[in-house]
């Protein structure tokens, strides 16, 4: 079922690294201002951390799972769920991860789009702009994972300088704007909790490219790495924003990221019509690494040549945005897909974690 | 492999033409905005752009061609209160009429007293404005202010807006459409902006218009702009003239002033604030018979008490009017855990608020 992986194909360990990373920065951060503090309010900051923390719980028990299974050969999602659940159970229930890296790659794409069309291009059409964007993944991706995980690196690189945006400045900040910390209860803070979810979707995504590792041992090293960076990022960016809007405004504000942007350059006007550009390179290694880990489950699923699911996914995409038309629908998707998450997070990976356990402690004693 | 870069190339080129470009010579960049009100919920719109043209001949050092300012461009008209002034007069424009650059709204008294809210609320909405605009409120017409002559060539635009910053920078509060969002929107505050006035062939600065959340409340005139701007923030270069004895003044050029907060009692009905306010400054212009003679501590010490019992009188002010510019009620919420902020209405004209200002002057200049 599962064939050899050519060690050639194979990405460094590093590559642990820049994948999540690039993952889990999408176009939630642009609104996760609003959609945390309108539960958390002021404390908005606490949950991000909470949520930042718990991925890394989330990534251990990945790897916890994933090491075991290596042993027995494939060692992703797939063949995770084939093993435990029998061939139909298990054929059933990979169509969920599945349809998880659909909308993973799907809503993301649709609602930089959106963004686009409203910042600069209110014109653009959607198809025009999808078509040419996937030509480019099509290139990146039939390149095979290596060339993927490049994309990632050159993303990080390239998102260096947006980062320090986040860490420099605090031009207007009201530093009593979080005080008194703290002062959420429990049920608010847990709402706010929940709404992180659409800003760390990415995280699971090392279920996908496990096997592709050489020395996964080093590599889990280098994911917990990346969570951290990742949630010190969102932390300091959801404190900036905190500081810098107050929690009337941030409630009016679709994007409050972008409206931050329009002016924390003291010289320069309108710098967020540069940052929409640049935000491009976040979407890039996102979109690619979801059509080729949606390719490669088409292929394990339905067993379909990878190059061929590969244009199958791509023109989904293209009719897809299409066929989702307004701001209104993006949300109902974009709050669909953050659910499943939710529940993919803490509910499906921890199940299958307590359920490997089971299944080995059975099958040593039935042995 | 060739034939799809090909196909890519070709659908980028033709999907540029897709979508309409601005491209600066070719479009017009409205700078200001003025309001009036007309009543009956109509306006006087006004709005100005500078027309950039070719310039001449290079080398030729502008002779012959008309400068910026002389190519200031205006149009006028009444409409619809809530109507984009860009929409309302692009059938004026000779080029499409752009709103990216927009450096001032000006709003006359009248409008400010019928309420911001529309204006407020579009600016917040649009994407291509920037949040660093100044917004003001003009004793008098703002159309007067933006179509008169001055005695600068410089656009009026940039005349406004230059003179708003620096004023900013020294006894104003600092004020820009974002902080208006910000007090706004927020809950516990109210927004404030600075009042100019045409006044001959000059601009002039006339102090603050303090409003209700949307509507015009108060005004306070410009010798009061350092005592609310102690209260409201740091700053480092403002100026206070203080009448020493009768018709002998002494001018503090503060070098240094901060505020700090304390609360106390924060949900109770009648909640306590005191500001202490830290100001260290400097002396230059002193009347003769003041520094050297009068022992230096009398002088912080009758800057002080007038200080603190300026800053109260303006809170009372405030608290009779029920408005918050300086954001005393956000201030609160700040120091108090679990706020009961339904109430807070109710209890702000109650609170206790007192403020205690230690000033340090440091220097006295290079003459005994």
């Amino acid at each position: 079922m599962s064939q050899k992986i050519s060690e050639a194909n194979k990405i460094s360990p590093i590559g642990a690294f820049f994948l999540p990373h690039s993952m889990e920065l999408g176009v939630g951060a642009l609104s996760i201002h609003r959609i945390v503090s309108q539960y958390s309010g002021h404390d908005a900051w606490i949950p991000v951390l909470l949520f930042g923390l718990s991925t890394v719980g989330l990534m251990w028990m990945a790897f916890r799972l994933l090491e075991k299974e290596r042993a027995n050969g494939g060692s992703d999602i797939f063949s995770i769920n084939q093993r435990f659940f029998g061939r139909w159970l298990g054929g059933a229930m990979n169509v969920i991860p599945l349809i998880y890296l659909a909308l993973f790659g799907f809503v993301l794409l649709r609602s930089y789009i959106q963004i686009l069309q409203i910042w600069i291009f209110p014109q653009l059409p959607t198809w025009g702009y999808v078509i040419i964007y996937c030509l480019m993944v099509w290139y990146i991706v039939i390149g095979g994972i290596r060339t993927v995980t490049g994309i990632s690196l050159l993303s990080f690189f390239f998102m260096l300088p947006v980062f320090f945006t986040f860490l420099t400045s605090v031009r207007g900040a009201h530093y009593a704007n979080i005080l008194p910390m703290f002062d959420h209860g429990p049920v608010e803070i847990l709402k706010g909790f929940k709404a992180c979810t659409h800003s760390y979707l990415g995280c699971p995504m090392v279920f996908f490219f496990y096997p592709f590792l050489k020395r996964p041992e080093r590599a889990e090293k280098w994911s917990y790495f990346s969570l951290l960076l990742m949630t010190y990022t969102y932390v300091t960016m959801m404190i900036l924003g905190l500081l810098y809007f107050s929690q009337g405004e941030i409630k009016t504000l679709v994007w409050p990221t972008m409206s931050y942007w329009k002016t924390f350059v003291p010289i320069l006007d309108s710098v967020d019509v540069f940052f929409v550009i640049y935000w491009l390179w976040i979407l890039l290694p996102s979109t690619c690494f979801a059509a080729w880990a949606l390719s490669r489950g088409m292929k394990r699923v339905f067993y379909l040549k990878q190059k061929h699911a590969l244009v199958f996914v791509l023109i989904g995409f293209i009719c897809a945005s299409e066929w989702v038309r307004d701001a209104r629908e993006i949300n109902w998707l974009t709050k669909v897909f953050a659910e499943l998450g939710f529940y993919t997070f803490f509910v499906y990976i921890p199940f299958l974690f307590v359920y490997q356990w089971i299944f080995y402690k059975v099958r040593r004693k039935n042995a | 492999m060739k034939r799809k870069a090909a196909a890519a190339l070709l659908m980028a080129v033709s999907l540029a033409g897709c979508v309409p470009t601005n491209i600066i010579d070719d479009i017009l960049m409205v700078e200001a905005e003025g309001y009036d009100y007309l009543g009956n919920g109509r306006v006087y719109g006004t709005v100005t752009m500078p027309n950039y043209v070719a310039g001449g001949a290079q080398g030729a050092g502008g002779g012959g061609v008309p400068t910026t300012a002389a190519m200031m461009w205006l149009a006028e008209g009444a409409t619809y209160d809530g109507k984009s002034l860009v929409d309302k007069f692009q059938s004026k424009g000779q080029r499409p009429l752009r709103v990216g650059k927009l450096r001032v709204m000006l709003f006359d008294k009248e409008y400010a007293k019928h309420g911001l809210k529309k204006q407020i609320e579009f600016r917040n909405r649009d994407p291509d404005t920037a949040r660093d605009l100044y917004l003001a409120v003009v004793d008098g017409s703002a159309n007067k202010l933006l179509s008169g002559k001055y005695q600068t060539a410089i656009p009026i635009s940039r005349y406004v807006s230059d003179m708003i910053d620096q004023n900013q920078n020294q006894n104003y509060p600092t004020n820009d459409a974002h902080d208006v969002f910000f007090s706004y929107y927020g809950n516990y505050m109210d927004p404030f902006m600075p009042m100019i006035k045409k006044r001959g062939k000059h601009l002039e600065m006339q102090g603050l218009a303090l409003f209700k959340k949307d509507k015009y409340a108060l005004s306070i005139p410009e010798r009061d702009a350092f005592v609310f701007k102690m209260l409201y923030e740091p700053f480092n270069q403002g100026v206070y003239d203080y009448e020493f004895m009768p018709r002998k003044h002494v001018a503090l050029r503060n070098v240094n002033a901060r505020v700090q907060y304390r609360v106390r009692n924060g949900n109770g009905a009648e909640p306590d604030i005191k500001a202490k306010v830290s100001i260290e400054g400097q002396v230059r212009q002193a009347a003769p018979g003041t520094i050297g003679e009068v022992p230096i501590e009398e002088i912080e010490d009758g800057m002080e008490k007038e200080l603190e019992q300026k800053a109260a009188e303006m809170v009372g002010k405030f608290q009779k009017k029920s408005i918050d510019p300086l954001r005393l009620g956000d201030r609160v919420r700040s120091f108090t855990r679990r706020f009961d902020g339904d109430t807070w209405q109710d209890r702000y004209p109650n609170a206790h608020f007192h403020c205690s200002v230690q000033i340090d002057i440091n220097q006295t200049g290079i003459s005994r």
